[in-house]
């Protein structure tokens, strides 16, 4: 393996507000998004993939993940943000997603944010780049606004093409 | 005390699961004519197993049912009925239902009493077929208590009591305890009055030596417990080392405590004559050493009429103790149990290990890659360490998967008796012979055989042996043959489903294939006529039959197998019969692989489906139509499939000449893969793409590079349909 696991960003908030959930916050182009923190496994650099046939371009390939075969999927490249270059830098999110592992390239990373209940708006219907049912709504803290995505409908969704069709009809009824 | 019961049930499901297996396989197995009695109590044995195991569990259902069949197996067993078909028939029946009974309390769900009610009610049948029914009804649990009585354990037990640890009251508490189901003989102790020391006893007990063990332990905190089994079937009989005596009493099954063992029996009044040949051979003793009997006796009763102990009137002179313990002590490892040489683990804490060690298989092998680069004079201990590291990884991945390796015994075991419902239902004779039923292959292998292999061997059996007096009409012998054999193949586990039928009808299944618009010719190779019927929806029974005939089922065989990374052909001839060849990988998780370059990837393909590589001259290649190009291979020509234009990567070589040509083989037919370059043969661990990602088309799974990197598996039957469709 050609790089190390690196520390998960260290939390700003220690105590997390009464009904608050933390989320990791990371940058696609000029907007933030957020994912929430407990569907992040770990953060890790950018390893060669091996390509798939015939798959969409943002599916890079998979990679070897402590022995799982693990896909990669470039977020940058399926929203048209950012630029799709590839360093050292280069950070990918896996995500645990209900026991399968799927790793996000992203621009970078950010931090950790405490998000309560009341600081959690509905999306407005126009966001271009997701279709809302992905998303949780839009946060606000300290004059950021945040996109909080439903990364695990996202990524299990038909669009994404990460899951068989038959399986996502199994896992259907136990969506949470 | 209350325990949780509940973590018991797993083993009970399981053991009770391979208690009725076994029963059925018994059953099936029984000569009615000349019934073994061995069998029948092998067969009442498990029966009473799973009554005991369901009562105590309050699986009452289960125990009920159980009961009855105890009863009828009883008087078999006994001999005072003899077993008929009908007889089988139902007891397979009350099988199947106990079976159901236990699937629905491992799914904590209850199970229809009525099915219970009527094969309960067809067993009693024949306890009433006895002429003294009533008696015999009700005699029959007795007799039952008496036979279980005759299932003890005769065990040695040695241990060593530390100083103050426990009291003499303890351990004969115990002894009286182990007493009221068996006999408990001392045959070294301490000196009396002293409890700390050595201690040697012979048990006659219905506890299992664990059991034996706890208890010991309880009283005394032992560390120090040998707990052996003595020779038990030999001491009822002769007991070896107590020739001399003519009633060789001692140890013997207590149920026939009316002969001899008086010393459980409170009553005073029993003839001292009887028991005095059986124990008096511990006079002549310096200390008075050797028995304990329940100390909750009556002294009296015991000292004075039994002569356990020196100057007893009675006691007739014999060899010395001690003689006859060392002649003990020596018989004792003559006769070890088999029991506790295998374990019950988790299927999930195999794998776990499996993955660990694929891990570190993965990382020996990078480790000997880096090495390989570094200056071999600087390297040379290094280097033999990694040898040393890869020959010891190697062994423990063998050994781990070999954990994982089950004969196919527990497939074929199911057989039997399907056969014998099927032959029955068709009204047809049908031998069926197993070979190889040792071949061993992996697990989940051989949870998914099961059901594709009982669809070809229905198959034969309805379409393929014909009915009984056709075939005396043809001169065959009338009881048709289906003989499934397994063996080992290369990498590979063979499966043969041969039957002596009628043969497949080669016009027949043209004939239907046009009628359903398959696209077929008078031409085509029987190989390929045959293939026809893995067909979806194909069939040519002439009448739909309960058994098969839907065509529903061969396309699924054919898949199912398929999906284990195997192949099915079939041979026929008619009017000889036809074979079924099934090929399986030895296992699912270990594939022997050629690595092949295109362009910056590597892909592996599994050893299986080569036939030959070759690089070819441009002078045998022909191009058909402009596009699609065919090579010529001693007369025969097969389609090109360039593997870089089915994945849309750059490669290196452009024309067959430049590059390779792996000839490939499935499904009967054959196709010549184009590649870069062949870089390697290797062992290779599979790793399912679908667990975090789905299935890939032309790729039936991945594997992890000695450089980490993740290499995919050709998928070789897509790949071979695909250059089907192209050519």
């Amino acid at each position: 393996m050609t790089s190390e696991a690196m520390t998960a960003p260290a939390h700003h908030h220690a105590e997390p507000m009464h009904g608050a959930r933390e989320f990791l916050t990371f940058t696609l182009g000029d907007e933030e998004y957020a994912v929430d923190i407990l569907k992040v496994q770990e953060i890790r650099g950018y390893d060669p993939v091996t390509a798939i046939a015939n798959t969409p371009a943002f599916i890079k390939g998979v990679v070897n993940l402590r022995g799982a075969i693990v896909p990669i999927v470039d977020l940058r490249v399926k929203f048209h943000l950012g630029s799709a270059d590839y360093h050292e830098r280069t950070v990918v999110i896996v995500l645990n997603l209900s026991g399968r592992i799927v790793g996000a390239v992203v621009d970078g990373v950010s931090d950790v944010v405490s998000l309560s209940p009341d600081q959690i708006k509905p999306a407005p219907e126009f966001s271009n780049l997701l279709d809302t049912q992905y998303l949780m709504g839009l946060g606000t803290t300290e004059q950021r606004m945040l996109i909080l995505v439903d990364i695990e409908r996202l990524m299990t969704s038909k669009e994404m093409a990460l899951v068989d069709e038959s399986a996502l009809a199994r896992r259907a009824p136990v969506h949470h | 005390m209350s325990i949780d019961l509940g973590m018991f049930h797993a083993a009970f499901f399981d053991e009770t699961t391979e208690h009725l297996a076994e029963m059925e396989r018994l059953l099936v197995g029984l000569d009615l004519d000349a019934p073994s009695s061995d069998e029948l109590n092998a067969i009442f044995r498990a029966a009473h197993s799973i009554k005991g195991g369901s009562g105590t569990f309050g699986f009452s259902d289960m125990a009920e049912l159980t009961h009855v069949l105890e009863s009828v197996l009883d008087l078999l067993r006994n001999g005072a009925m003899q077993p008929t078909r009908e007889m089988v028939d139902a007891f397979l029946a009350s099988a199947d239902v106990i079976k159901d009974q236990l699937d629905g309390h491992r799914a904590g769900q209850i199970v229809d009493p009525a099915a219970a009610e009527f094969v309960a009610r067809g067993l009693e049948r024949f306890l009433v077929i006895m002429d003294a029914s009533a008696s015999a009804i009700r005699s029959a649990p007795l007799v039952a208590e008496a036979g279980e009585a005759s299932e003890l354990y005769h065990l040695q037990l040695r241990f060593f009591i530390p100083a103050g640890t426990t009291t003499e009251r303890g351990l004969t508490a115990l002894f009286d305890d182990w007493a009221e189901h068996g006999t408990v003989t001392v045959v070294q102790r301490p000196p009396e009055g002293v409890v700390d020391g050595d201690w040697e006893i012979h048990l006659t007990t219905r506890d299992n030596e664990v059991k034996v063990r706890e208890d010991i332990a309880f009283f005394a905190d032992l560390s120090d417990i040998t707990v052996n089994p003595l020779p038990a079937r030999e001491e009822e009989d002769s007991y070896g080392f107590f020739q001399p005596l003519p009633e060789a009493a001692m140890t013997a099954a207590p149920a026939s405590a009316d002969q001899g063992f008086g010393f459980f029996d409170d009553a005073p009044g029993v003839p001292a004559p009887t028991a005095d040949p059986g124990f008096g051979f511990f006079d002549d003793l310096p200390t008075p050493l050797p028995v304990v009997a329940p100390v909750a006796t009556p002294p009296g009763a015991v000292a004075v009429p039994y002569g356990f102990f020196p100057n007893a009137p009675g006691a007739p002179h014999r060899k010395s103790p001690s003689a006859d313990a060392a002649k003990a002590a020596s018989a004792t490892p003559a006769a070890p149990k088999t029991e506790g040489s295998s374990i019950r683990v988790s299927v999930e804490k195999v794998d776990h290990i499996m993955n660990l060690v694929g891990e570190l298989v993965i990382a020996q092998s990078m480790l000997a890659q880096v090495a390989a680069q570094l200056d071999p004079a600087w390297t040379i201990r290094l280097q033999a360490g990694l040898d040393q590291l890869e020959r010891n990884t190697r062994n423990l991945q063998e050994s781990v998967m070999s954990i994982r390796m089950m004969p196919i015994s527990v497939v074929f075991s199911r057989f039997p008796r399907l056969v014998r419902d099927l032959a029955g239902k068709l009204n047809k004779r049908i031998e069926l012979i197993t070979l190889g039923e040792g071949t061993e292959l992996d697990k989940g292998l051989t949870e998914k055989l099961a059901d594709p292999l009982t669809h070809l061997v229905r198959n034969s059996l309805d379409h393929g042996i014909e009915a009984t007096d056709v075939r005396r009409a043809k001169g065959k012998d009338p009881a048709g043959r289906i003989t499934l054999a397994a063996f080992h193949q290369g990498g590979n586990v063979v499966i043969e489903i041969r039957d002596d039928g009628a043969g497949l009808n080669r016009e027949r299944i043209l004939e239907k294939a046009r009628e359903r618009g398959l696209p077929v010719n008078d031409g085509m190779s029987d190989q390929d006529v045959w293939q026809i019927i893995f067909a979806p929806g194909f069939s040519t029974a002439e009448q739909i039959t309960d058994v098969s005939g839907r065509g529903v089922g061969m396309d699924v065989v054919r898949r199912n197998i398929q999906e284990m990374g195997g192949t099915v052909e079939i041979s026929s001839m008619a009017g000889v019969g036809t074979t079924f060849t099934v090929r399986l990988p030895l296992t699912l998780a270990i594939l022997d692989g050629l690595s092949v370059a295109v362009g910056q990837e590597i892909f592996i393909i599994s050893l299986g489906f080569i036939i030959e590589s070759m690089r070819p001259k441009m002078a045998d290649i022909r191009t058909i139509s402009g596009r699609s190009q065919v090579v010529q291979v001693r007369g025969e020509y097969l389609p090109v499939l360039p593997l870089h234009e089915l994945f849309g990567l750059e490669p290196v070589a452009h024309s067959p000449d430049e590059g390779i040509l792996v000839l490939l083989e499935t499904e009967g037919r054959r196709i010549a893969l184009f590649v870069d370059e062949l870089v390697g043969q290797h062992q290779v661990v599979i790793k399912s793409m679908e667990s975090n990602f789905r299935r890939v088309d032309g790729i039936s799974g991945a594997t992890i590079m000695g450089d980490g990197r993740v290499a995919l598996i050709l998928d070789v039957g897509y790949l071979v349909r695909r250059a089907g469709r192209a050519g």
